[in-house]
């Protein structure tokens, strides 16, 4: 799982944080104009609670969490209830932090996919959408709305929302790649088995993640599609640096959102 | 209406394991506690948290649950009165989850918590 805002695992179906122009069938029937796609470096894609959720209402209907827009959201939570009507499935879902509505257009549905008639109260499910507001209340449309693979969702979930707040605050303070400092003051333990914490390498604390991010960086400023991963790797071993090394570093920095895809899987640009 | 006067937002419940009920400072809140089944006499369900420590919940279910399950009630003195069950399935991380509840409560209540309840 990458938080670059272009990758995604694939069991949510191969969902890419692209834009899949999702509106409710009424406004298919009348809609002339498609809204303008964002920029590639816009489109990403975040963990949040209920809590943050309702926090990123502004007062002029916006939705920020820790000052950005999130193209995309993802939430775990606990179905409190479910309304179906013809057009659209509304939930109430919690997870300790609050209540928030969530609603599915029922033609993004996959008539194929169970999962409209098999969730129920009081489970916890997995929903990717777009954070929105009316009247001041904080509300997702969701593009999906499935059942978590594992109860250890849940914890995961909240430790990547404290993990990508973390490095929000970081990348404000101008400290970037200081997760080993991170990992300090969180104060993980070992990695444990069944939970796949993306966060246990430290391969940021090593000089090669600062080696890459500067070389990434300088190729981004001048190449409008970035750089290859070819490259990449071609450069850094030749100064030494181990194949291993270079891509932990890549795979830790599009996890970070520090670097994003662009042409293909393998083409990177720095993001900031 | 919580004993300091201020109104639990729905859908917002501190996320405790023993330590927490037994510390007193959520007495007369919903909370939630998830924990290993131990024992269930239909009057009293004892769940172990992830620190190895009982927790006691009053009125349970008698239906059939998996291993693991997330209780979300009443919080009283030492125990927990039961208003809905969760199942968690039968290989919950229990340890992990503790140290994630462990830093909600902690040093990240801003994100988990409603404002009036943050320490």
């Amino acid at each position: 799982m990458s938080y670059g805002g272009f990758e995604f695992n694939t069991d949510t179906n191969g969902y890419e944080g692209t834009d899949p122009m999702i509106t409710s069938p009424a406004a298919n029937s009348g809609a002339k104009e498609k809204k303008a796609r964002k920029p590639t470096e816009e489109q990403f894609m975040i963990p949040i609670t209920v809590r943050q959720a309702m926090k990123s209402v502004t007062s002029d209907g916006q939705c920020l969490v820790d000052g950005r827009d999130p193209h995309h959201v993802k939430l775990v939570a606990c179905i409190k209830d479910i309304d179906q009507t013809a057009t659209a499935i509304s939930y109430n879902v919690e997870d300790g932090t609050g209540l928030i509505n969530v609603k599915e257009w029922t033609n993004n549905v996959n008539p194929g996919d169970g999962a409209a008639t098999t969730l129920a109260p009081q489970m916890y499910v997995r929903i990717i959408g777009k954070l929105q507001s009316f009247q001041g209340q904080a509300s997702i449309t969701a593009y999906q709305v499935k059942l978590v693979s594992s109860p250890n969702e849940l914890t995961h979930h909240m430790l990547e929302c404290i993990y990508v707040r973390e490095m929000a605050a970081k990348r404000g303070s101008g400290a970037i790649g200081a997760s080993a400092a991170l990992m300090n003051n969180v104060g993980f333990g070992p990695q444990t088995t069944g939970m796949a914490l993306d966060m246990n390498s430290g391969a940021s604390s090593t000089p090669h993640f600062q080696q890459v991010q500067d070389y990434i960086q300088k190729f981004s400023e001048d190449n409008e599609i970035g750089i290859g991963r070819a490259q990449i790797l071609q450069a850094m071993t030749s100064a030494g640096v181990s194949e291993k090394a270079v891509s932990l570093a890549i795979d830790q920095l599009a996890g970070d959102g520090m670097i994003y895809s662009t042409t293909d899987e393998d083409t990177f640009k720095y993001a900031l | 209406m919580t004993p300091t006067g201020t109104e639990q937002e729905q859908g917002f419940y501190p996320r405790l394991n023993a330590a927490g009920i037994s510390g007193g400072r959520f007495s007369g809140m919903i909370v939630s506690v998830v924990g290993k089944q131990i024992s269930n006499d239909g009057q009293l369900l004892i769940l172990e948290d992830g620190d190895g420590a009982q927790m006691k919940i009053t009125s349970p279910e008698n239906s059939q649950n998996t291993q693991f399950i997330e209780i979300v009630g009443a919080c009283a003195e030492d125990s927990v009165q039961h208003f809905v069950t969760r199942q968690l399935g039968d290989e919950f991380d229990m340890d992990t989850y503790n140290q994630m509840i462990n830093l909600q409560n902690g040093k990240y209540q801003e994100l988990f918590y409603q404002s009036e309840f943050q320490k």
